[in-house]
């Protein structure tokens, strides 16, 4: 198991570093950060005051070092426009994604898993219909729509839920229903995959042979397996939730990472952009690496690969 | 996406009669929308229009602009004089305080100039203040300001100077980023939270010694960034003033009852310019007549009423200036709309088959831009829209590669006109026309201290770009404040410019509010 995990881990290193070089050279080579600093009315002068004044004229590549070698210790710069810490501002909107993310995820599950489960074992029923017109209907329904439909009806007509902002937990009730359901249909139908497998397996056949109870037959022998591949669609569902969620950010207003990196992209506040990229790849590539470690503690066949 | 949102707002105007409860003045408490987030309620780290609309009502500066009478008020000057061609000598109003108690004196104003000023002291834009070489103490109550040379527009540039409590201030040392998130000014109302999530809440400062009392009690800023959703708050009656940011978010709220939409001149203004200089090699524009063919096939007036917000409450913008700006000539005469006389002079030109042209964009132009090259390619003209973010335009714009450009400009907040002609002619960058003549005019216009000689030079300037074609002033682009009939504003011509430009409100004397109750 240990080897395992240092092998993954160093792939996992990797991944981190690539991305952090890739996205450092992509965002140097869409423009000059200096001009951007010094704004459309500075003249050249100015303009290079800036570039020596922030570090600029150096090479890119003792540039990409100095970044990195300060990112090890937390320090991610500072903000172009605001001139905050880069940590700061991260870590001030980093929680609010996470509640949003971590929610929407936990809905999905708790919706998907039962509903696949339920469609498996009543295949071709009108339980398993049900599910798949809920499937379909969630990953065809764009969310920026789905998201001013709840906000019409629950926000303006009824006035159950607030419509913006992140001041208390019923300000996620609407964002985390809408970000679910871009990860509920995958779950749903690879549980009801998994479920069909596992029923139509050998071990699960000699388990009801032996007249096991149907709790163990479907909880303990055909559950645990069909897990697998959820678990690790799970790990990654949580990162794109974490990355992927700006829309919902927006159309909510919670300012949230997303929503952060949109602003960052829009004023072309680079540094920011640049550790936002690092922390979100970061987390993907750790729960990447977690989902593996469960699969492989799960499933020891995993270990040999 | 456009029409599915239209769409859901239709019904929402429909049905919602009968159900809105509207947001009044019983607690006193005004709720505003910001379009993104205030990180930090410092105008100098964080310049933008949300940012300004918010640190406007907390902060003063030495002196405000009146467009009305294209003059300087006093705010917390209490006068000035020029001591020479380098030195300005403001004198304050006597027995000020900050919102936290300590003196506002000279010390402040030229603790606040020296550290804008100051070569380590980092953040965006800085080159706003370059012309500013220090400011020194005369005596509490006096204070000197310096410049590298003669700068005629430092009054102007003095009114998007907020004045910082130099002790708190100072305190900060290099963590001077942190002072936007508990600021201390001496405008009317004061910061009471700052939470980026929550939002912004002022109270109204009962020691504001500048102007009249401010109508509302507390302020709300909440950061509410989709337009969709600005709507239904402000249906749901969960907001009080909105800036629109569409002509369809303008008339989806105007069919509303209990809601108005405010315009209000603002310092923005949409222009295109094509490259004569020939810097990208793209030839065409060396003959006169080609840019003379080009901007007479676009209409104006189609694209000011129908694709800028506010656009058909505003007139005509007829010069690069704004008439509400210092020294800006009055008449003006673009080409006009004239496709016919645009396709002769193509043909007298050789381009009877018209040509390929790239039209460069950025940012907020990108509607206007592709109605231009619409317009463009019904004379012919091989027209495409060339869109980029903004580093991309910048790193463009300074290699030379613009073969047109259509893009806008706030002219820094300036109501001066000499910020006009050097923004286009004053840096080698950005200037696509090499007109030896306009470069001279320039030079002398950033120099010259006196206010006819100045006017002169403006006017000759901005005949000879309407003359040679080099630039097309499109449209000014207005504000537009979306309110509940609770709220009244006021766009009267006197400070309507501070209004648009900076603040939501008034923090200055003698200038009546602009946003109260309505009676």
């Amino acid at each position: 198991m240990w080897r395992y995990f240092v092998k993954r881990l160093g792939i996992a290193i990797l991944v981190v570093i690539t991305v952090s070089v890739i996205s450092f050279g992509l965002l140097r080579l869409s423009g000059d950060l200096a001009q951007i600093i010094a704004g459309e009315g500075a003249t050249q002068a100015q303009i290079q005051e800036t570039r020596i004044l922030y570090g600029l004229d150096r090479h890119m590549v003792l540039q990409y070092l100095d970044w990195a070698g300060k990112a090890m210790t937390g320090d991610l710069g500072r903000s172009l426009f605001t001139n905050e810490p880069v940590f700061q501002l991260i870590a001030t909107r980093l929680p609010v994604t996470a509640t949003l993310a971590f929610s929407s995820l936990l809905l999905a599950i708790c919706v998907a898993l039962p509903l696949g489960v339920f469609a498996a074992v009543y295949r071709n029923s009108w339980i398993d219909r049900a599910a798949l017109g809920i499937a379909v209907f969630g990953s065809a329904v764009p969310n920026f729509w789905f998201a001013l439909v709840l906000i019409y009806i629950f926000g303006v007509q009824l006035r159950l839920l607030p419509i913006s902002g992140s001041a208390s937990w019923w300000h996620f009730v609407l964002p985390t229903v809408t970000l679910s359901t871009m990860v509920m249909p995958q779950i749903m139908r690879l549980t009801r995959g998994g479920m069909i497998d596992a029923l139509d397996s050998d071990y699960v056949k000699m388990a009801w042979a032996k007249g096991l109870n149907p709790g163990i037959v479907f909880f303990k022998h055909a559950l645990r397996n069909a897990l697998l591949p959820v678990v690790a669609l799970s790990a990654v569902s949580l990162g794109f939730l974490l990355g992927g969620s700006v829309i919902v950010e927006s159309v909510f207003s919670l300012n949230g990472i997303g929503s952060l990196a949109y602003e960052s992209i829009q004023r072309a506040d680079f540094p920011v952009v640049q550790s936002i990229l690092f922390v979100l790849s970061f987390i993907y590539v750790l729960l990447t690496l977690l989902s593996d470690l469960i699969n492989a503690r799960i499933d020891p066949r995993i270990r040999l690969y | 996406m456009k029409h599915m949102s239209k769409r859901i707002s239709a019904i929402a105007v429909a049905s919602l009669l009968a159900t809105t409860a509207l947001a009044g003045p019983e607690d006193g408490t005004l709720t505003v929308a910001l379009s993104h987030p205030v990180e930090a309620l410092d105008i100098y780290m964080g310049p933008g229009p949300e940012v300004a609309m918010t640190a406007n009502a907390v902060f003063a500066p030495l002196v405000a602009y009146d467009s009305g009478t294209q003059s300087y008020v006093g705010v917390i000057a209490e006068s000035w004089e020029r001591v020479d061609d380098l030195t300005m000598e403001f004198r304050l109003r006597p027995d000020l305080v900050f919102q936290d108690g300590s003196v506002l004196d000279a010390e402040d104003v030229a603790y606040t100039i020296n550290f804008i000023t100051d070569p380590d002291t980092r953040f965006r834009l800085k080159s706003r203040f370059a012309a500013f070489s220090g400011a020194e103490v005369v005596d509490p109550l006096t204070v000197r300001v310096y410049t590298h040379e003669p700068f005629p527009m430092l009054l102007a540039r003095m009114v998007g100077i907020p004045i910082y409590p130099s002790d708190s201030h100072s305190a900060l040392g290099e963590n001077y980023s942190e002072w936007g998130r508990a600021p201390i000014g001496s405008g009317p109302y004061r910061v009471t939270e700052f939470d980026e999530s929550t939002g912004i809440v002022l109270e109204r400062w009962d020691g504001y010694q500048l102007g009249p009392r401010p109508d509302f009690d507390r302020i709300v800023f909440r950061a509410v960034p989709d337009r969709q959703t600005q709507v239904a708050e402000m249906l749901a009656g969960n907001l009080d003033v909105i800036v629109a940011s569409s002509p369809d978010q303008i008339s989806t709220m105007e069919m509303m009852p209990g809601f108005e939409a405010t315009v209000i001149p603002d310092m923005m203004v949409q222009y295109m310019y094509l490259d004569a200089a020939n810097r990208s090699g793209v030839e065409v524009f060396r003959d006169q007549r080609v840019r003379r063919a080009v901007f007479h096939a676009i209409d104006r007036e189609a694209i000011r009423t129908n694709i800028v917000s506010g656009g058909h409450a505003v007139p005509e913008l007829l010069r690069l200036c704004l008439p509400y700006q210092v020294g800006c000539p009055d008449g003006g005469e673009p080409q006009s709309y004239d496709p016919e006389l645009s396709r002769q002079l193509l043909a007298e030109a050789g381009y009877a088959d018209g040509f390929d042209l790239q039209v460069s964009t950025w940012g907020p132009s990108r509607a206007i831009t592709e109605a231009v090259v619409g317009y463009l390619r019904a004379v012919g003209i091989r027209a495409s829209v060339d869109a980029m973010t903004l580093g991309a335009y910048r790193q463009k714009q300074v290699d030379g590669g613009l073969q047109a450009l259509v893009s806008s400009y706030p002219y820094g907040g300036l109501p001066d006109t000499g910020v006009v002609v050097d923004f286009y002619f004053g840096s080698e960058d950005r200037d696509y026309f090499n007109d030896p003549r306009l470069q001279q005019l320039t030079v002398e216009a950033n120099v010259s201290l006196d206010p006819d000689t100045r006017a002169a030079l403006f006017r000759e300037a901005l005949d000879l770009v309407q003359e040679e074609a080099y630039i097309l002033p499109l449209s000014s682009d207005p504000t537009v404040v979306i309110h509940t009939d609770a709220v009244s504003v006021n766009a009267s011509p006197r400070g309507d410019v501070l209004f648009a430009q900076f603040s939501l409100f008034e923090s200055f004397g003698e200038v009546p509010i602009i946003l109260g109750w309505a009676d």
